[in-house]
């Protein structure tokens, strides 16, 4: 019982611990290391966006992703079919495909 | 009239919102003088580590200079900075958090980066002197508390708001508000309970 009452005790204690607590104060040269990190972050962002909105970036960039484009569509199209042909005998030939594998039991131990 | 007082005025002031808002370096500069330490106070009471809380008050004041066209002053400038600093705040704790899940790929990995700590004990720094081994206690309980109780009961206890100032911030009502503390009361003497009990000569 004393024990439980010790206990009751010590968490009052520690709950009204905090009453009358100060504020903490901040570092007074605070302002100065705000200002510098907005500087920083003004540089390199704005250094990016500048570069970034030239005419001549913005274009090339556009050129650059539509030639992508243009070339990935035209690579698709030009796939032999012989080769596709080539490739599907081969497999069927070996029975890659899965469902072979399970119908012949390979699977199991 | 002295400075303070002046900034003071001002703050609330909508032509000190509409400098603000025009890019008025000194106007910001001044509510920088006048809202750094609530702001430190505040983050510091929830993340509990210095370096952090003084990290979380820039990254405030960089967040309001940037965002000051979109504040309409709707709220006030107390409700919006202590909005972003709760914010931040809880960023900060999830991140630690997150990189206290996955510490353990940092050596996998290969990542110099240092890895977060916990806080160990924290002591506020206007904790009374003769109540420091207590608040210690506390302030460790306090982090086991869910994110909403946690924020409630420090802007509460450490910052010294008011239930509907506390609700403003965490955009709730006032019954909310009082609901969360009375929870985090009821966890936080559990939470001192257990902790005496096994640790009985402390």
């Amino acid at each position: 019982m004393t024990n439980k009452n010790q206990v009751q005790d010590q968490v009052a204690k520690a709950m009204s611990s905090l009453d009358g607590i100060q504020p903490a104060t901040a570092n007074p040269h605070l302002y100065t290391r705000i200002k510098a990190k907005l500087e920083q972050e003004k540089s390199s962002w704005g250094w990016l966006a500048a570069f970034l909105s030239r005419p001549i970036v913005a274009v090339a960039l556009v050129a650059t992703v539509i030639l992508i484009n243009i070339l990935t569509i035209t690579a698709n199209r030009s796939v032999p079919e012989e080769t596709t042909d080539q490739l599907v005998s081969l497999a069927q030939d070996y029975s890659f495909q899965p469902s072979n594998i399970l119908e012949n039991g390979f699977n199991q131990p | 009239m002295g400075l303070k007082q002046a900034i003071r005025k001002n703050v609330t002031d909508p032509q000190f919102i509409e400098l603000l808002r025009k890019g008025d370096e000194t106007a910001f500069h001044q509510l920088v003088e006048d809202w750094k330490d609530r702001i430190y106070n505040t983050a510091l009471g929830l993340v509990q580590q210095a370096e952090d809380a003084e990290e979380i008050t820039q990254d405030v004041f960089v967040i309001a200079w940037k965002s000051v066209q979109q504040f309409r002053g709707e709220s006030s400038i107390q409700t919006w900075l202590y909005k972003i600093a709760v914010h931040q705040s809880l960023d900060c704790i999830r991140r630690r958090k997150r990189k206290k899940r996955f510490g353990f790929l940092v050596p996998l990995l290969g990542s110099e980066e240092e890895q977060e700590q916990e806080p160990g004990n924290f002591l506020h720094p206007g904790v009374q002197l003769e109540k420091k081994q207590e608040a210690q206690v506390l302030f460790k309980a306090i982090r086991k508390l869910p994110e909403q109780q946690r924020v409630a009961y420090s802007l509460q206890k450490i910052e010294g708001l008011a239930i509907k100032e506390i609700a403003q911030v965490m955009e709730t009502t006032d019954g909310a508000v009082e609901a969360l503390l009375n929870r985090a009361k009821t966890n936080l003497q559990k939470t001192l309970t257990n902790y005496y009990q096994t640790h009985r000569d402390d």
